[in-house]
């Protein structure tokens, strides 16, 4: 029975074509769109967090105690010791790297007019096994340790007409307060992931910037990338707990403690989960509109299958398989266009440069949107079920007419 | 077989309430061959859906085969219709996007039939109509006729014990329409199932063994005819 109440509904299809594929392509819109969506949030999130693993913040973070308290007041001499931080770091389980940096804020001197930059203390030889910065250096070499060398921001040096091999004199506070400054060379030229990085960054030689800012075997933070499958938050509490018991305390957070931004993608992915939902209903209208059409037109039809002894479940049955088949295949020809669209765009990437410029965000200019099957699975189950949901309003409806009402329609 | 026991049923138009049937009471023993007829808003088509069980009485009493149908609710009578009941429409009513065969077979798939049964009882029926051959064309490229005619192997193919047509030649020539009642009346003598049409056509009445004459919802004459 259900197999030719199956086979009915198939053929139903077939009557209004054009009606069939416009209900067919609202599902398919919805499920397109939302494939798409959740990949570019998925790319964002991805990026931001290695963005923030590598430039910001890294999965777990060692700061002063105080520092965040002093924070706006740019306190550099609030620091951990690299000794300390490494002593607890190594009896620590779940780390696959760790990099000591010192970030502060300077000035650069041109023809008595001061430019403000930011100035990044790192050990390029320990920052090999952290970054990639070989990929990042688009000009010249990185810079070496005990020379008064560095490398710039693309957009900065632009900016202030610097090339490789000029040299720049920078000014910055110093741990005690007064003022110290620096002239360094430009070995080379950094393109950045994030547009604010590349207009205002300079690294240096962490040795250098511990001598520019008077802060010996210190750095203002240590970041850590934890191994897989290791919980950020767990580390960091390893961490704190060893750095205490060493009776050197730290501030120690992970990543999502650190970045608010972080934080709120997460909270974003929610909402867009929610967003999903509306668009599915959006699509899922058409399939309403189109069964009450479809319902209304056939209603002889109706009455005729319930004088020949149809339940009004079978009949509730029929339409709800004349909506699913549409779905079934409206969902699966949106994902499958919404994968395509995906897997090209994350090949070539969606070029935000332009509307990054100024932005200070932790997100990369270029964006990678990032497919994820198990909710592109649900998009696609998610869109058949509404559009089922949908189809069985007006069909319950249909299947309480008396059979007489319904055969008097014309 | 059928005890029709002073029926009355309303409808309302609009504001105004229409009495189709006022106390109509009738007995129709199984294997008749019997004509409701009378003009336009006699009620005739009115007590063909009663007695088919797919419209609501007001007062009275329905029984067939000793089942009082007029006090089953929705699902009981769909129980009752898709055992007992055969219906034939005056615009055939098929589902257009089924074939003949499909189209007849689709109620046999409604009983806990077997599939190669469904597929042997449905070949014969169409057979017995004289639609051999015909059985995969769309009710669209049949003609009017041979649409009665699936209609017709429709509504027998369950073996029902009555068949309830509604003005089944209204929509046909008077040359069809008296090959489907040549039709009904070899399959009424062959089955020995009970037939009921409505009608207001003289020929159709020339061919029932009984009259049963309607006027402004009462009977005006029952009348048995050899």
């Amino acid at each position: 029975m259900t197999l030719r109440i199956a086979r009915t509904a198939f053929k139903n299809i077939a009557r209004n074509k054009r009606r069939s594929i416009l209900s067919g392509a609202a599902i398919a819109v919805a499920a397109m769109s939302i494939v798409i969506l959740f990949a570019f949030i998925g790319g964002m999130s991805k990026d931001m967090e290695n963005n923030l693993r590598s430039y910001y913040t890294g999965d777990v973070n060692i700061r002063n105690v105080d520092y965040e308290e002093y924070e706006r007041f740019n306190p550099v001499h609030l620091t951990v010791n690299i000794d300390d931080a490494e002593s607890a770091i190594s009896n620590t389980e779940g780390i696959n790297a760790w990099v000591p940096r010192t970030t502060f804020g300077t000035s650069i001197y041109i023809d008595g007019t001061n430019h403000a930059a930011v100035g990044v203390g790192a050990d390029f030889e320990r920052e090999a096994g952290y970054i990639d910065l070989e990929e990042i250096v688009k000009a010249g070499r990185l810079p070496e340790a005990g020379k008064n060398e560095m490398i710039m921001g693309t957009v900065l040096a632009e900016n202030l007409h610097f090339s490789i091999g000029d040299k720049v004199t920078i000014m910055t506070m110093t741990a005690s307060r007064g003022t110290n400054a620096m002239t360094l060379e430009i070995t080379g030229l950094a393109a950045f992931p994030v547009a604010a990085l590349n207009s205002n960054n300079l690294w240096i030689p962490l040795d250098r910037v511990q001598h520019l800012l008077q802060t010996p075997e210190a750095a203002q933070q240590i970041m850590i990338e934890t191994a897989e499958g290791y919980n950020r938050s767990k580390v960091a509490e390893n961490i704190s707990a060893a750095l205490t018991a060493a009776g050197t305390p730290g501030d120690v957070n992970d990543m999502e403690n650190m970045s608010l931004m972080f934080g709120m993608l997460k909270l974003a992915d929610m909402i867009y989960n929610v967003i999903a939902a509306f668009f599915f209903i959006l699509g899922s209208t058409v399939i309403i509109n189109t069964t009450m059409m479809v319902i209304f037109e056939r209603m002889r039809e109706i009455g005729t299958l319930s004088a020949l002894g149809m339940h009004g479940k079978e009949l509730v049955r029929l339409f709800l398989l004349e909506g699913a088949f549409i779905s079934a295949v409206g969902a699966a020809a949106g994902v499958v266009l919404g994968i395509i669209i995906t897997l090209y765009l994350g090949r070539v990437g969606i070029d935000f440069t332009d509307a990054m410029q100024g932005v200070d965000m932790e997100i990369s200019a270029m964006m990678y949107p990032v497919l994820s099957i198990p909710k592109t699975i649900f998009v696609y189950f998610y869109s058949v079920i509404i559009a089922c949901l949908a189809t069985l309003v007006p069909s319950r409806k249909a299947s309480r007419i008396q059979p007489v009402e319904a055969l008097r329609y014309i | 077989m059928i005890k029709i026991d002073n029926v009355v049923k309303n409808y309302e138009n609009g504001e105004t309430e229409v009495k189709a049937l006022r106390g109509v009471s009738l007995n129709i023993e199984k294997g008749e061959f019997t004509s409701i007829a009378g003009p336009s808003g006699s009620g005739k088509t009115t007590l063909l859906n009663l007695i088919g069980c797919i419209d609501r009485l007001d007062q009275g009493e329905i029984t067939i085969k000793n089942e009082a149908v007029s006090k089953m609710n929705k699902v009981e009578k769909t129980k009752f219709r898709r055992k007992n009941l055969g219906f034939v429409f005056q615009t055939y009513n098929l589902i257009p996007v089924l074939s003949a065969y499909e189209n007849v077979a689709f109620v046999l798939s409604l009983l806990d039939v077997s599939e190669a049964e469904v597929k042997q009882r449905t070949m014969d029926i169409l057979k017995e109509v004289g639609l051999e051959g015909m059985e995969n064309r769309k009710p669209s490229k049949l003609s009017g006729g041979q649409q009665q005619r699936v209609a017709i192997a429709r509504a027998l193919v369950k073996k029902p014990e009555i068949v309830l047509a509604d003005e089944p030649t209204a929509n046909l020539d008077s040359g069809t329409g008296e090959e489907i009642l040549k039709l009904m009346k070899e399959m009424n003598e062959k089955h020995g199932t009970t037939f009921i049409f409505s009608t207001h056509d003289k020929m159709v009445m020339d061919y029932a063994n009984r009259l049963v004459m309607l006027h402004d919802g009462q009977i005006q004459s029952d009348e048995s005819r050899s």
